[in-house]
């Protein structure tokens, strides 16, 4: 992968990563819905590595990092791809069936991220 | 709406500085560029933030995204939020704004054109993922 390309997946992780400290912290409303989301969401674009950790709906970021037990990896191999899902422009749901984007581990908390992500994008809406 | 302008401003300043922090790792001729930078700079955006500030020093960088430093070299204010929005996706560069007046600057502002380029690199190539 080019350094452009790797400097893009690692911007939007820390878009996603970043941004989602911020509102898990501050939205009464994502509090409200996530309080009692636990589990690891795993990342890797490419070999491009990041996992977020939740603890009832507050998230933290790891960037550069794996973790030995993640509740859910996702992993792109395409970076247009994936920087399509990452900005929201690519729906997950329809990304994992066209098979753009493979989940390991457990589906179902592969879908709740996609709810997690739709109040991101919403609260990212000026910048992605 | 100027609460979520405020959010992506700040996450969209963090995102830039924390891929120079990662450039350094791989890119030797970046290090080499920035060896020669030692500063601190703030960075206001006024009436109401965000307001980050960043250390250059011994080739590493060091971001605050939430924070007031107490002794900074540089000041960079934006009064516009939108504006400043424009400057960091790339679509305004920041030396041009810097010229022109739109982004203040408290310090010697040829010291600080001097040394824009560490994030300058970034600007356009992040740029492209926002408003896509």
């Amino acid at each position: 992968m080019s350094i452009k390309k790797i400097m893009q997946i690692k911007a939007l992780y820390y878009f996603v990563g970043r941004g989602l400290e911020v509102v898990s912290n501050t939205n009464e409303g994502f509090q409200e819905e996530f309080e009692d989301l636990d589990g690891i969401f795993q990342w890797n674009v490419g070999g491009v590595l990041m996992f977020l950790e939740a603890e009832e709906g507050i998230f933290t970021a790891h960037y550069d990092s794996t973790h030995d037990d993640p509740t859910v990896t996702f992993i792109v191999e395409d970076h247009d791809k994936a920087i399509e899902i990452l900005t929201g422009e690519l729906d997950g749901t329809a990304a994992y069936m066209a098979g753009d984007l493979d989940i390991a581990g457990d589906i179902n908390m592969g879908m709740k991220f996609t709810q997690v992500a739709g109040y991101l994008l919403e609260a990212l809406s000026d910048l992605l | 709406m100027s609460e979520k302008k405020r959010l992506a401003l700040r996450i969209l300043l963090g995102g830039l500085h924390y891929c120079c922090s990662e450039l350094l790792k791989i890119d030797p001729a970046y290090k080499e560029k920035i060896a020669s930078v030692d500063a601190v700079l703030q960075w206001k955006s006024v009436p109401d933030g965000p307001n980050t500030y960043t250390i250059i020093k011994d080739s590493k960088i060091e971001f605050n995204d939430d924070g007031i430093h107490e002794n900074p070299d540089f000041t960079m204010i934006n009064n516009d939020i939108v504006q400043a929005l424009e400057i960091y996706k790339g679509s305004y560069p920041l030396s041009e704004a810097i010229k022109n007046g739109d982004v203040e600057v408290i310090g010697d502002k040829d010291e600080i054109l001097k040394i824009t380029f560490w994030v300058e690199v970034l600007i356009p190539l992040i740029g492209d993922l926002t408003g896509r």
